[in-house]
């Protein structure tokens, strides 16, 4: 007869394997390991703890239902990353079509201000500690467009190529670039404004 | 500096630049100060995020709560019966059916799915070169479709030739 | 003549009767028009000689323009009507560059898909709303714009 699977100190590997065969209490030990993971990469995103809390929530459900399809061609934890990336375009998406916005804000995600911005030559984290450092960049990030957080995040957080981030955002490749450099002018010019005025 | 050489820059210093567009980038490097001077802007920017992403923030809610509305999500959609296939024939049956019977036959119809009225409106960008943004502006009443070129300016649709007269033909 | 067989004259009736009343009908629904007209506008914020011959939009959709994009002032390049059925799907040249394929999907829903330089630019699906009119736009050379305003004409 099998051992139960003693689920706290399982692998992934292991307890995904479990929940394949549906297993519930190693799904709910997966849930455990890598929620505050998946609630932090959405609510990066969507700058919205309630939000944040549901979508996550929605990408559990839909890993549940699509467990079968998990090879393991990438860890757990990425793979639940991707699925809750999905949601968030998907909602920011929607929730995008149903604001009334003026052309001139949406040039401006577009690049419109970054192109006239001279190029920043000091370095807005010069004498920072790494805790303030992370919360200036929290600052600025919440300041961006969700188009420009989103590939910042994509590409400096999850690490991924230009052609990965085209196939989650929907979008071109050359899109994926101009969204990236305008989001990095963008976000220098941020920073040095925070830094300006935190001396004051 | 035109945008195309800057984004050859920023895939360059990315790792994403071909062994040409790498050469170019070098070359515009060792000439051009302004191009340096972005070069440097757009690393320091790597840098700073390099290891630095904003602290996790910790979910809100406690084990047991936020798995128990997952469990409940889960066993909600597995008591669902599954959704009936949408048959291909549907919208054939519609047009066999509709002039050859009656009120039965209009009854049956209009129960059919009708999968062309999803109430969405959905929009494909058929240009690799640009992105569309769609809005509806609620206090215009309004729904806008903005085509942006990033890379080239968007050369298909053009403004009027000034020196010649429109060809107008006035529904009055 | 006996009473089954009257009975069974009437239901004859009936079915024969259902069955004209199911072909009228279906044959209307497939007739019915929608009515559309589809301008191209132009955008600018530069002073236009009188002497180019060109015609700004009418107040209104001036004035919702404006509340909408930067530009200031909206002429008007072309205008067509475009009449679609289920049956019948349209085309509109609007200018050299320009057109629009129109079909019509469902009672109120469309397509219109946007050509320029021969080449499909989008393809836009939308259901129709009165009084709201689907504006589709890009930018142009000199920091103007083109527009291409699809409104209905048969309801208010």
């Amino acid at each position: 007869m099998a051992s139960p699977l003693d689920y706290p100190a399982a692998t992934d590997v292991q307890l995904v394997a479990a929940a394949q065969k549906g297993d519930m209490l190693a799904f709910e030990e997966l849930v455990a390991r890598h929620r505050d993971k998946v609630y932090a990469r959405a609510f990066s995103m969507v700058r919205n703890e309630d939000e944040a809390v549901d979508l996550s929530q929605e990408a559990w459900v839909k890993a549940w239902q699509r467990l079968t399809q998990f090879q393991g061609e990438a860890s757990f934890a990425t793979w639940m990353t991707r699925i809750v990336i999905n949601l968030c375009l998907d909602h920011l998406r929607k929730a995008k079509r149903q604001r009334a916005e003026s052309i001139e804000q949406l040039d401006e995600e577009l690049g419109g201000v970054e192109r006239q911005m001279p190029v920043v030559s000091l370095n807005p984290s010069e004498g920072l500690e790494r805790t303030e450092l992370r919360k200036r960049i929290d600052r600025a990030m919440g300041q961006l467009s969700y188009e420009h957080r989103t590939v910042l995040i994509l590409h400096e957080f999850e690490e991924m190529e230009y052609k990965q981030i085209a196939k989650v955002m929907g979008c071109s490749i050359g899109t994926v670039m101009s969204r990236l450099f305008y989001a990095r002018r963008r976000l220098a010019g941020l920073l040095m404004a925070l830094k300006r005025e935190e001396n004051r | 500096m035109k945008l195309e050489q800057e984004l050859k820059l920023q895939a360059w210093l990315d790792g994403e630049a071909s062994p040409d567009e790498a050469r170019e980038v070098e070359q515009l490097l060792a000439n051009d100060a302004h191009f340096a001077a972005l070069a440097g802007e757009l690393r320091m920017s790597k840098g700073i995020l390099a290891g630095s992403e904003p602290e996790a923030v910790k979910l809100p809610e406690s084990r047991e709560f936020y798995f128990s509305k997952i469990s409940r999500e889960i066993e909600r959609l597995e008591r669902q019966p599954a959704p009936a296939a949408r048959s291909v024939w549907a919208s054939a049956w519609m047009r066999i059916l509709a002039p050859v019977t009656g009120v039965a036959a209009l009854t049956l119809i209009l129960s059919l799915p009708d999968r062309s009225n999803t109430g969405v409106d959905e929009t494909e960008n058929t240009i690799k070169e640009s992105t569309v943004i769609q809005f509806h502006s609620t206090t215009e009443k309004m729904d806008v479709i903005w085509i942006h070129s990033d890379v080239d300016p968007m050369p298909d649709v053009s403004s009027p030739d000034l020196s010649t007269k429109p060809d107008r033909d006035d529904n009055n | 003549m006996t009473t089954i067989s009257q009975a069974r004259f009437l239901r004859l009736v009936v079915l024969l009767g259902a069955l004209v009343a199911g072909g009228w009908v279906s044959a209307f629904a497939a007739a019915v028009e929608l009515k559309l007209q589809a301008q191209l506008v132009w955008g600018t914020n530069e002073r236009v000689s009188s002497e180019a011959g060109l015609k700004e939009v009418d107040t209104a959709l001036q004035a919702r323009l404006r509340n909408v994009f930067k530009w200031q002032t909206y002429y008007e390049i072309t205008r067509k009507p475009v009449a679609v059925t289920t049956a019948k799907p349209q085309t509109a040249k609007l200018s050299d560059d320009c057109t629009i394929e129109v079909k019509q999907l469902a009672a109120n829903r469309i397509e219109v898909k946007l050509i320029g330089k021969g080449r499909p630019v989008v393809t836009h699906t939308l259901e129709l709303r009165p009084a709201t009119p689907l504006v589709i736009g890009g930018d142009d050379k000199n920091n103007t714009a083109w527009f291409v305003v699809i409104t209905q004409t048969d309801k208010a």
